[in-house]
């Protein structure tokens, strides 16, 4: 005889007159806890807010700077760097850097002009004012320094 | 039949199958997840809805579809890690967090992480009479079961909890008080 799976019944649990299973008081209380512990995950877990299948959902992003924003400050501390250089080695080495100074920031060198980076003595000092100096530009004044260590360069504060 | 409102569905039954996943899953990445899966289901399959049945029900049904796939394809990595283990008992710090299974606390306190370690017919059985209150008719629509079976399920799913539970306290009346003799030789 070719075995038959419904022939074989699980034991069919009691049933009230309403049709509903006839627990004990045990399992009464573990189906009653069951529904509290659903109620209380659902609580701490709130669901995410359910994301439109209308169109292409998109996950909460942080709020990430423009590239192109990115990209402009980057170029401005580069620049700033570059200029201070500038600056500084017209100031040092007037005949040699007046070309380059002028080519780039279309300015003429005036070394008796003030600027909001370097004063210019008649002695031919320059002082710069680190404190408005940014880190790129900083990193440049310590590049020339080591560049030119036959150059007297003092720093006070 | 009308043609499904898949925004309105979402905003209607998401927190319903939310609340079914997480007691499934045991973790509300999981559950954020195969929610979110269902809902993709019914936007690419709502044509084949007939509406013979409610949409929670199909959604319900989809749900643990996915949970019992994601199940298997958990149980095929921890078996595989056993291989690679050689049958070692895994510590945490062994297995890799790529396919870990992360439980939350609360739901490690709750019953359902007794209730996850039934057999699939009761466990899902329990699921949706206990956590999300379906009639025992619509349990039998979405488990493709006789509504007998259905009831056969929830009390014997019960019953086996109940024996998880007080072999929990066996196990916890079995181990040894804190000794009393002074260790701190062996640290």
């Amino acid at each position: 005889m070719r075995f038959n799976p419904k022939i074989v019944r699980g034991e069919e649990p009691p049933v009230t007159v309403d049709g509903e299973i006839e627990l004990p008081a045990d399992l009464a209380a573990l189906a009653d806890q069951l529904g509290d512990d659903a109620a209380h995950l659902a609580a701490c877990y709130p669901p995410v807010r359910a994301t439109r299948l209308s169109r292409t959902p998109s996950a909460p992003r942080r709020k990430a700077m423009p590239r192109g924003k990115t990209i402009a400050i980057a170029a401005a501390a580069i620049g700033g760097a570059a200029l201070a250089a500038l600056i500084t080695l017209s100031a040092l080495f007037p005949s040699a850097t007046m070309p380059l100074a002028a080519r780039t920031s279309g300015v003429q060198s005036n070394p008796s002009s003030t600027h909001s980076l370097t004063s210019f003595s008649p002695g031919g000092e320059a002082t710069v004012s680190l404190v408005d100096l940014s880190g790129p530009e900083l990193e440049a004044w310590l590049d020339l320094i080591a560049s030119e260590p036959s150059h007297d360069i003092s720093v006070s504060f | 039949m009308d043609r499904i409102d898949i925004d309105e569905a979402t905003r209607t039954h998401f927190a319903r199958i939310h609340r079914a996943a997480l007691v499934l899953s045991g973790n509300p990445w999981d559950a954020d997840d195969l929610a979110q899966e269902t809902f993709l289901i019914l936007a690419r399959q709502a044509c084949s809805f007939e509406g013979r049945s409610n949409l929670y029900t199909w959604l319900y049904g989809i749900l643990l579809n996915l949970d019992r796939r994601q199940r298997r394809r958990l149980g095929m990595v921890r078996r595989k890690l056993r291989v690679l283990w050689g049958n070692q008992p895994a510590s945490p710090a062994a297995t890799p967090g790529a396919n870990t299974v992360s439980e939350v606390k609360e739901w490690k306190k709750s019953l359902w992480a007794r209730v996850a370690r039934l057999p699939d017919g009761q466990r899902q059985a329990l699921v949706l009479r206990f956590s999300e209150g379906l009639r025992y008719e619509e349990i039998a629509e979405v488990l493709q079961c006789p509504l007998g079976t259905v009831k056969s399920r929830i009390f014997h799913g019960l019953a086996a909890l109940r024996r998880v539970l007080d072999q929990e306290g066996e196990d916890c009346r079995q181990m040894p008080d804190f000794p009393s003799e002074d260790l701190s030789h062996a640290v």
